[in-house]
Order: C-alpha cells, then sequence, then structure tokens
C-alpha cells in the first residue's frame, strides 16, 4: 500500500487563497506526495486524520482534488487501513516551537518533534504507536493519535521520501512517502 | 469583458490607478510643478514607480482662466506624449482634453486613451478616438462649457442623469467604431454639479456599476471633499480616500489620482473585503 502524510495546513485551502503563496514550498511537497499516492489510479484512498481536527478533511480532499483523483477520499473506519491500497494521513508536530509559534514557545518541541520525525523517517512503526498523547496535545500537535492507530495494522513501513521536514511558521510540517504492508 | 486601453488590455477585474500629470502652470493642486517638461517626466517616472497603470497628461486646468488655444495646448502635451511613451511603453498614456486637433495629435504621438473631461462637448472627438483606435472616457458634466464652474444647476435625479449621458455617448462612441472594450464611464464628480450632486453620485455610484461600463472616478482633492469637511486644497487627502473606498466598494474600477500609493492601498483593501481580491499573503491563524 501507498502511505503519504501530509500536514493539514489551512494555508493550503484554496479559500485561504493568497496572492503571494505562504506556504509555497509545503504545496509544492503535499503535491508531489499525493500525485504519487494515487498514481496507480485507486479507487478508494482512506483518508486519516480529524478526529483532533476539523480542517484535515478538507485539507485532504482539496490536495485529492487538486491533483485530479477522481475516485472517492473517505475517512477512514477501523479495519480500512489494513485493505486500503492507498492512505492519506494528515498530521503535524509540535505548534509551540518559537517566540511567534501560533502557541508560543514550549522547549519540550525539539525533542518531540525530533522522536516523531525520526520514526517516520526510519519507519519505527513502535516508535510511532507509543508517542505520549497528553504531550502531543499539550504541544498542539494534530493527528498523531490517529497516526499511532493506524500504523498499529501495518506491519511494515519503507519510507520512500521525505518531502518537507521545517518549520516555517514555528509548527513541525512533514511531508513523507511510504510503502508499507498489512 | 477585458477592458482595453490602446496597447494595453486588463482582466475583467482589475482595478487601475491614473495618476494626473499636468502640463500646465496653474492647476490647483501642483500649481504648475510639473509645468516644466523635464519635471513633468520626473513625474511619470515617479508615479509609474509607484504602480500608476495610466498617466493622465493635461495641458488646460479645469477651472476658468487664461484662454489656451488648441495651438498652444498641442504645444504642451503632443511631443510630452511621445516623450513619455517612448520612456515608459509599459504605462497606458492618456490624455485630458475635450479638442478633436488635440485628440487626433495624441493619437499620432501614440497616446493609449483620450480622457474627455468636458463630456463629449465636441462630439467629433468620439470620432478621433475611434480613428486613432483609442480607449474613451464619457463623462457627465450636465452639459456645461469647458471651464466654467457650475452655478445653480439642478437636476431632477443627478445619477440618472449622470447614466443616461455617459451610456448614451459610450454608445454612440461604440456606434462611431470605438472598440466596445475601450468606453468608460465617469460620472465627473464636481463637474456641472455642486457638492450635493457629487456627494450623492457618490453615494448611488453601484447605480452607475451595473450599467456594465468599467466606471473612473475622478475624487482627488476635489472642492466637494474640501467643502464637505471644510478643508483647503492640500489637506484633503483623508476625506478623497474616503471617498474612493466608498467608489471602490461600489465596484469603480480606474482612480484618476494625485496619490498613487495611499490610493492604491485603499482599493486594495476595499476589493479584498469585497471579496475580490485574495490578501497579498495571509498566515495569520493558518499556519
Amino acid at each position: 500500500m501507498r502511505l503519504v502524510l501530509v500536514p493539514p495546513v489551512p494555508a493550503l485551502l484554496p479559500e485561504y487563497a493568497s496572492l503571494t503563496d505562504p506556504v509555497a514550498d509545503l504545496r509544492r511537497a503535499c503535491v508531489s506526495a499525493v500525485r504519487w499516492l494515487h498514481a496507480d489510479a485507486p479507487t478508494q484512498v482512506v483518508v486519516v486524520g480529524g478526529a483532533d481536527d476539523p480542517v484535515a478533511p478538507r485539507v485532504a480532499a482539496a490536495l485529492l482534488t487538486s491533483t485530479g483523483f477522481s475516485g472517492s477520499g473517505d475517512p477512514s473506519t477501523p479495519g480500512d487501513v489494513e485493505c486500503a491500497e492507498a492512505v492519506l494521513v494528515l498530521a503535524n508536530g509540535s505548534a509551540r516551537r518559537g517566540e511567534r509559534a501560533p502557541g508560543h514557545f514550549d522547549e519540550r518541541s525539539f525533542d518531540f518533534d525530533h522522536e516523531v520525525g525520526s520514526a517516520l523517517k526510519t519507519g519505527d512503526l513502535a516508535a510511532l504507536e507509543a508517542l505520549d498523547p497528553a504531550l502531543a496535545d499539550d504541544l498542539l500537535a494534530v493527528g498523531l493519535g490517529e497516526l499511532g492507530a493506524c500504523v498499529a495494522g501495518l506491519r511494515t513501513w519503507q519510507t520512500r521520501e521525505v518531502l518537507f521536514d521545517d518549520d516555517p511558521y514555528g509548527v513541525q510540517y512533514w511531508v513523507v512517502t511510504a510503502l508499507c504492508e498489512s | 469583458m477585458t477592458l482595453r486601453l490602446g496597447r494595453h488590455e486588463f482582466a475583467d477585474d482589475a482595478t487601475l490607478m491614473m495618476a494626473i500629470v499636468n502640463r500646465t502652470p496653474d492647476s490647483f493642486y501642483d500649481k504648475g510643478a510639473t509645468w516644466a517638461e523635464d519635471s513633468a517626466l520626473d513625474r511619470v517616472a515617479q508615479v509609474v514607480d509607484e504602480g500608476a497603470e495610466i498617466v493622465d497628461i493635461g495641458g488646460i486646468k479645469a477651472a476658468p482662466g487664461a484662454e489656451i488655444d488648441a495651438t498652444e495646448e498641442r504645444r504642451r502635451v503632443v511631443d510630452f506624449v511621445a516623450r513619455g511613451r517612448s520612456a515608459h511603453p509599459q504605462v497606458v498614456i492618456s490624455v485630458d482634453t475635450w479638442r478633436p486637433e488635440v485628440g487626433r495629435a495624441v493619437c499620432e504621438a501614440g497616446a493609449d486613451l483620450i480622457n474627455d473631461a468636458w463630456g463629449g462637448h465636441d462630439p467629433e472627438l468620439a470620432a478621433v478616438a475611434a480613428a486613432g483606435d483609442v480607449a474613451l472616457v464619457c463623462t457627465h458634466t450636465g452639459g456645461v462649457t469647458p471651464r466654467t464652474r457650475p452655478h445653480r444647476i439642478e437636476y431632477d435625479d443627478v445619477v440618472a442623469d449622470a447614466i443616461r449621458h455617459t451610456v448614451g455617448e459610450a454608445e454612440r462612441a461604440v456606434a462611431l467604431g470605438v472598440d466596445p472594450r475601450s468606453v468608460i464611464i465617469d460620472p465627473a464628480h464636481d463637474f456641472g454639479k455642486n457638492t450635493f450632486h457629487s456627494l450623492e453620485v457618490t453615494r448611488r455610484l453601484e447605480e452607475m456599476t451595473a450599467t456594465g461600463y468599467p466606471v473612473l472616478v475622478s475624487l482627488s482633492n476635489k472642492d466637494f471633499v474640501g467643502e464637505t469637511l471644510d478643508l483647503p486644497v492640500g489637506e484633503r487627502l483623508t476625506g478623497t480616500l474616503a471617498a474612493t473606498a466608498i467608489s471602490a466598494l461600489a465596484g469603480a474600477r480606474i482612480f484618476r489620482v494625485h496619490e498613487v500609493v495611499e490610493t492604491r492601498q485603499v482599493v486594495d483593501m476595499v476589493w479584498s473585503i469585497a471579496g475580490r481580491r485574495p490578501p497579498a499573503r495571509a498566515i495569520r491563524g493558518l499556519a
């Protein structure tokens, strides 16, 4: 199965477009990853994320539409991921990575994001399942609990590319593509 | 519909700054600051740098004063149009005149637009615009003679009169061969109007934009602003910008101005409030 992780950033939505795109690099990475996700024309993309973030399904729908996906992009229900061909996960790290970050500064952000980022890059499923949900909430990270539940149904995660790994507005974003087996 | 101004085309939702450049020794606002040709050319360079899409060159002040015949008017503007054209080929060159012979000469010199600010006083001017394949501004002056002040002019309905006249002139221009994409209407604040008339035209400008013709407004530092706020020339920018905001909200497209930067900011802000223009760069709350 193909799996892509992108951050549910509202600035990616067409209704929030600016004359100058403030997330141009991130958008390029997301578009590239989502294109790859449905390059084999799956009938369905299972969307993971949105339990703690109502913007996530909108971002997923916008990315699928803008990349020309014509099948259905459905929110996941338990058991979906195991038999899916394509999974789109919406999650990001801490939003408290600096004085000007949305959640101001919390120094725990850096260790936490490092741990998540390492697990995403190496396909460490156990680490992704074991993330501290209370700390994630404190740091305004979203989607990671659902990511943990999703990977619980996977046997392998082989990271293909890390297309984005940065915190341009004090929020940690990753764009990752992976090949997984359930 | 695309707006075509001579050599230049603009999208149907674009707003344009038309910067005033006087080739006069006695205009009310700048009092001859650009009377010298080099000063006027510096002014053109400045407003282009500030983002003006159009420069409107005038050789005769609007208010009464010494008689300027067509020969002198041509001397003031024709060569200057050619110089402006060659120095700033990306800018729309407009000439403010009521005289067909001046219109013909500036078309040959490279003008893109004739601003018939005296409301079709000479009906032949529209034919000159057609022959030169340039755009035309059709204005409403209540039929006054050029360079006269309004004196006890009354209308049953000033806005209806402005629409009837400008749309009539626009249709006449198209019938004479002016490109339908190149016809603009202007209610002409202060021209043939007392302050109450100009305020009403501003308040009801949406009725003019509803005609579908692109609307130009010329508000900059005018007497209706001065009388409304009891302020002399030189202290009318804030009032001008308030009228600019109301006009932009009503959908005016072209703004004839002395102050390009301030007007551009107001128009962009209003256009975005109206949902017609995205913000320049919005990330607050969206990261």
